[in-house]
């Protein structure tokens, strides 16, 4: 932990602007990623990641606003910046990969024209030099036939190969931080480990960082550095990818592995969290978990858990009351 | 259901729809080259000179071309431009053809303004009833070579003597009570009709574009106006509102038609293209613009707008449907522009004269031209809309 982390995040917060007040979306999220690292987010839908990734680029709309924290990016501090400088850090400090690669094109330009658009505001470049860096990012990503590819339109193209070219965009001005919301959700299987191969030789060959936002523990196994686990707006999990398969701390991650299918375990029933996600607006005081927890405490329901480090895997961070009273119970 | 409308207004039906209206747009550019007073080609020997004011010229001449851009000929500013297309699209595909070689559209542009400015420059004689005068000269006896349209009258030169007459081979569909040929004065009523509904159209589709633009991507306060603005309008019925404006209006042209319907046809292009932008802002496209650190008015213009604009086409070819029956209306409550030859202006001799012929003829086109306007305008609805599509085939 010598050399400062490429992004720092500390205490972001947004809020979801009501009449009633204001309602946490994401809430109190601290982390960080090193140069040429992929850290995972994992969670439900609803538990505020993707909120989180818009947040980082500051592309929150009212109703939603960021309520307070901070965003460093190699020591500027993002969410101070003016919306002009902004501007300059999207898309070329951080470029975001989104989910659908059916909408996150635009279906009435050409894809070779939403590439080359990128260069030509990040880069000052000329159309044709544009044109013709293009043409070597659709080569660098894999697109067959580069050349004839960029003057054809996004339904032209199948999903695998869309995806590719969101790829090209978001590297198009060689970004050192990649924020990828579910990148591969919407693809099939083969497409889908096609493509995380290819996440996993851009980010080697570019040493940038990842933030890999999925709720695919699947993907994570495959491409992360770190994981770190959201449930309702705050991390509650932290650690290496290795660790966290091997000894889940939270008893939300513990459920949510129980809630996967494993070779290991065999044919039975998948155990399911009881209980629903709850929405914003119905966030329960204390640790968000307690009511759909088997091992809640008395505290859990009035107390946050901070992020502290685990006693039995020093690596993970976790927010639990349980894992801290087992912690201090344990022989030394 | 569906299946049936789909076995019924199929495709051949637009397609013929599209063709009715792509003869219409022929008839109004080809309208002088089908009637004409003017010849193409005339020459009338010196033996027959006379020297009086109105006589036809000696020699060789060609009246036609030369009165395509004459005020004389041509009062109006709408035929005039449609003289203008008369001329250079034939020009621009002969330039196209001549040098497809070498940089064809500069030569097509170069041939199209020499032969337009020709005819602009070229002088025209102050003749008026050709046909008469020919008739006088070779009853005399004399060698008179003269080449005229199909149909030979102008749609504005009155003839005293032949007023009010029911439709016969000289006139097919008869003459007014100015006695001009009625059916000559529809094939002219045909460019004030698309003119008409193209020009309002553009400029209430211009209108309602950018304000429903602006209040889709500004939100807020501008919004908020914005939408207010397009109540208040749009509580009025529209073509009382255009009544009242256009009876303001002192000395009125076909002009002011186009300017008042413009006015008055905002606001629903306006809610369209305000809710087509929330919902396409909203997109994760416009979204992903954004976070490509593109300024807005660049997300909003390039990116967002051009996705908005298929069911603005499908709401200007039916405004245009509407455009036309409104002018039409206008016109035969005596509120149009008695200098052109508008379809309505013809139906409203025809109910002063209770001349049938006058009142059935027009009233068909109208009625065809509106018709065929809305089934393209369906048409275009129906293939832009991928939903529909999925409702037929899944029924």
């Amino acid at each position: 932990m010598s050399d400062p982390p490429l992004l720092d995040v500390r205490a972001l917060a947004t809020v979801l602007r009501t009449e009633d007040g204001p309602v946490p979306v994401v809430d109190g999220v601290s982390l960080s990623i090193r140069r040429g690292e992929t850290l995972a987010v994992v969670g439900e839908s609803g538990c505020g990641k993707s909120m989180l990734a818009l947040s980082l680029l500051r592309l929150v709309d009212p109703p939603l606003a960021i309520a307070g924290g901070e965003v460093r990016l190699d020591g500027d501090d993002l969410l101070a910046l003016p919306e002009a400088r902004m501007r300059s850090v999207r898309g070329r400090r951080i470029a975001m990969v989104f989910q659908e690669p059916m909408t996150a094109l635009n279906p009435v330009l050409t894809v070779g024209e939403q590439v080359d658009e990128v260069i030509v505001r990040h880069e000052k470049a000329s159309r044709r030099e544009a044109r013709r860096r293009t043409v070597a990012l659709f080569e660098e990503v894999g697109i067959p036939d580069p050349a004839r590819r960029v003057d054809e339109y996004p339904h032209q193209l199948s999903g695998g190969l869309r995806q590719r070219v969101v790829l090209a965009i978001a590297l198009a001005c060689g970004p050192s931080l990649l924020i990828a919301d579910e990148p591969t959700t919407a693809l099939d299987v083969t497409i889908q480990a096609q493509v995380l191969d290819l996440l996993r030789r851009l980010q080697a060959e570019r040493e940038m960082a990842v933030l890999l936002i999925t709720h695919d523990l699947g993907v994570v196994a495959e491409v992360a550095h770190r994981v770190a686990v959201m449930y309702a707006g705050r991390i509650v999990e932290e650690a290496p990818v290795r660790t966290l398969f091997e000894a889940p701390a939270h008893p939300y991650t513990r459920a949510l592995f129980r809630s996967m299918p494993s070779v290991e375990r065999g044919r039975g029933r998948l155990e399911a969290i009881r209980g629903t996600v709850p929405a914003p607006a119905d966030w329960p005081p204390g640790c968000r978990f307690h009511p759909r927890c088997g091992e809640a405490r008395p505290e859990c329901a009035t107390d946050v858990p901070p992020l502290r480090p685990w006693a039995e895997r020093a690596e993970t961070r976790v927010a639990c009351f349980a894992r801290d009273a087992a912690d201090a119970e344990a022989p030394r | 259901m569906s299946d049936l409308r789909r076995r019924v207004v199929g495709d051949r039906v637009v397609a013929a729809a599209a063709s009715v209206v792509l003869l219409l747009v022929a008839l109004a550019i080809l309208a002088p080259a089908i009637a004409s007073e003017r010849p193409f080609l005339l020459h009338v020997p010196e033996a027959a000179g006379s020297t009086g004011f109105g006589a036809l010229p000696t020699g060789w001449s060609t009246p036609w071309g030369t009165g395509l851009f004459d005020v004389r000929a041509f009062p109006s500013i709408v035929d005039r431009a449609f003289n203008g297309l008369l001329v250079l699209l034939p020009a621009a595909v002969l330039g196209f053809a001549l040098a497809r070689r070498r940089r064809p559209s500069v030569a097509a542009v170069w041939v199209a303004s020499a032969v337009g400015l020709g005819l602009f420059a070229a002088h025209s004689e102050p003749v008026r009833r050709y046909e008469a005068k020919v008739e006088q000269l070779r009853a005399k006896g004399h060698e008179v070579t003269a080449v005229f349209a199909p149909i030979r009258y102008s749609m504005d030169a009155p003839d005293v003597l032949a007023t009010q007459q029911p439709p016969s081979a000289a006139h097919l569909l008869g003459t007014d009570t100015a006695g001009r040929d009625v059916l000559t004065r529809l094939l002219f009523g045909v460019r004030i009709s698309l003119s008409i509904g193209l020009v309002a159209v553009s400029l209430y589709v211009s209108i309602g574009v950018l304000l429903g633009a602006l209040a889709g991507a500004l939100r807020g306060r501008v919004d908020r106006w914005i939408v207010r603005a397009i109540e208040v309008v749009s509580c009025f019925p529209t073509f009382l509102l255009v009544m009242v404006l256009i009876a303001l209006v002192r000395e009125r042209s076909i002009f002011h038609v186009m300017v008042v319907l413009g006015v008055t046809g905002w606001p629903a292009v306006a809610r369209l293209v305000r809710a087509e932008f929330l919902s396409q802002a909203s997109r994760d496209y416009a979204l992903a613009a954004r976070a490509l650190g593109l300024p807005s008015a660049r997300v909003i213009f390039r990116h967002v707008l051009p996705n908005c604009l298929a069911p603005v086409l499908v709401v200007a070819t039916f405004g245009i449907a509407g455009a036309i029956l409104v002018e039409s209306g206008l016109a035969f409550l005596g509120l149009g522009d008695p200098g052109v030859a508008s379809w309505g202006q013809v139906l409203r001799e025809g109910r002063a004269t209770r001349q049938l012929h006058l009142i059935l003829a027009p009233g068909l086109l109208i009625f065809v031209t509106v018709t065929m306007m809305n089934l393209l305008a369906e048409g275009l609805r129906d293939a832009l809309d991928p939903k529909l599509h999925r409702e037929v085939r899944g029924t």
